[in-house]
Parts: C-alpha cells; sequence; structure tokens
C-alpha cells in the first residue's frame, strides 16, 4: 500500500529531522533515493535546485515532491498524485507540528528541560555529518558529468561561503552561464 | 483553545504557497526537462547545488563551536554512513542518545 508507505517514511523524516532542513536531506535522500527508489538522483538534485529558489523549507519541498513523484511512478492518475503530496506534506511537518504546540503550551517548564537541551546538543554537532552524508550522496558521475562540474562546484562553494551570496543567486546566475556555454 | 486554531491556520498560511509552486512543478516538470534550455541550465546547476549543500556545514561548524578535537564526533559518523552504509536515522538517534548519556554525567 503506497500511501501507507509514503505516510510512514514521511512521519520518520519529521520525527527525526533534527538538525535543519539541510541535515534532514540525508534523511530523505536516504529514503526517497537510496530505499524506496521514488526518484532518482538527478531528479533528487534538481529538486534541491528548485527548492532552494522557491518560497519554503527545503525539507517540506522535497516532501511535496517525492509525494507527487512516488505516486506517480506506481502508475496513479495525477489526481491521486497531488493527493500523494498532500499527505508527503502533512505528514512531514506532523510530528514538529505537535511538538511546537506541546512546547507553547509547556513553554517555561519546556525551555529548562535539560533532557530536551542535551538531545539537541547531542544532534546539533551530528548535524555537520547528516549535511555532508547529504553532499556526498549526491556527488554522483551523473551529476558531475565533464570537465567543467568541478569549477562550478568550487565557484558555487567560494560564493556561498567567502561571499554570502544567496543561493536564489547563485543558482540562477549558474543556470544562466550553464544555458550560454553548453 | 483559540490558540491551537491559530496555529493550524498559521501554519497551513505558510505552507500553502509553496506547496501549490512545487506540485505545480511537479506535475509539469517532465515536460520541461525536454527542453534544451532547462537542460543546460540544470547541466551546469547540479554541482553547484552539491556545493550549496556542502556551504552550511561551514556555518554550523562555526555556530557549534567546531573545534579540531570535537570534530572527530561528526567524522566518526560521516564514516558510519559512507563506510558502513549506516543509515542517517541510526545517527540521529545515536546523536540523541549521547547527548542524553552526556547530561546524566554532568547531572552527577
Amino acid at each position: 500500500m503506497i500511501f501507507l508507505k509514503l505516510f510512514w517514511v514521511f512521519l520518520k523524516i519529521g520525527a527525526l529531522g533534527f538538525g535543519g532542513g539541510y541535515a534532514m536531506l540525508s534523511l530523505i535522500q536516504d529514503e526517497v533515493v537510496a530505499k524506496n527508489h521514488w526518484m532518482t538522483n538527478e531528479e533528487f538534485t534538481d529538486l534541491v535546485a528548485i527548492s532552494q529558489t522557491t518560497p519554503g523549507p527545503i525539507g517540506i519541498n522535497t516532501a511535496t515532491y517525492a509525494g507527487y513523484s512516488a505516486i506517480e511512478t506506481a502508475g496513479y492518475s495525477p489526481a491521486m498524485s497531488v493527493l500523494g503530496s498532500v499527505l508527503a506534506t502533512f505528514t512531514v511537518c506532523l510530528p514538529a507540528f505537535l511538538l511546537i504546540v506541546f512546547i507553547s503550551y509547556s513553554y517555561s517548564r519546556f525551555q529548562n528541560n535539560r533532557n530536551f537541551n542535551a538531545l539537541l546538543n547531542g544532534i546539533r554537532p551530528l548535524s555537520i555529518a547528516l549535511i555532508g552524508f547529504a553532499a556526498y550522496s549526491l556527488m554522483t558521475p551523473d551529476n558531475f558529468n565533464d570537465w567543467l562540474s568541478p569549477i562550478f562546484f568550487i565557484s558555487a562553494l567560494f560564493l556561498s561561503v567567502r561571499f554570502k551570496l544567496h543561493p536564489v543567486i547563485i543558482i540562477l546566475g549558474i543556470a544562466l552561464i550553464g544555458i550560454i556555454i553548453y | 483553545m483559540y490558540g491551537l486554531k491559530g496555529g493550524i491556520i498559521a501554519a497551513l498560511g505558510t505552507i500553502i504557497a509553496p506547496f501549490l509552486i512545487i506540485v505545480l512543478i511537479a506535475m509539469f516538470f517532465n515536460k520541461f526537462q525536454e527542453n534544451i534550455w532547462v537542460k543546460k541550465g540544470f547541466k551546469a546547476l547540479r554541482p553547484a547545488v552539491v556545493a550549496l549543500i556542502v556551504a552550511p556545514m561551514f556555518s554550523v561548524a562555526k555556530a557549534t563551536n567546531l573545534t579540531l578535537k570535537t570534530a572527530i564526533y561528526p567524522f566518526i559518523a560521516l564514516i558510519l554512513m559512507i563506510v558502513f552504509k549506516v543509515s542517517p536515522i541510526w545517527i540521529v538517534f545515536l546523536g540523541c542518545l549521547i547527548g542524553f548519556l552526556y547530561s546524566l554525567k554532568l547531572r552527577r
């Protein structure tokens, strides 16, 4: 039952997506590409590019798209596929939503909750590894397919880290360069 | 109870526009993909996207005051995932466990 599977996968991702959107990407890539084959690595990379240029958190955007393509790949109609994106988007938000509602009801108590803070302190340094793994999974021959690829990689990294250029500007700029030179 | 209703409506309000955009892209991306300009653009984009995923590692490292000594911790996690094919989900669990054990040690 593909819908049930979708629900379970995105509930897991939503509940364990500590460490922010980019750390969440490795969980999503692992489930959506590596384990369930709902999309290819190339599609996933394109999706990350799209998510970075459209509004909304990257984790939720990816869930919306993956929900659609999972149902579409299973051979259902576009209407059912839209239902799939609704389901994936809803479930990926659900755990965080419940947690935040719970926190806002008992904020002062929770703020000083040592166990919860300890949990986050354990995750924070690991989120670097999770982000790194997401990047590693996407360093495939399909994504780096000619001698210009490393140049695009290094220049994007440099513009982002050194000059703090916004991802949207980098993405639009490099897409434009690609259209011109290829 | 009004608070909860407000929370639900605010959450829906933030999600709905990005949701519609992504659904539209998901519906028509197959057709766009055939477009030669889109193909060229994405060919150049893909390595840049990977770079944009690498970039936040630097800011997170700064925010968590990562030193050479504490860097061993994410380094081991990365080795576990890449070499030993451990699923990222277990890494999150591991982080929770380590944080929790550490707090027990501090309390003593």
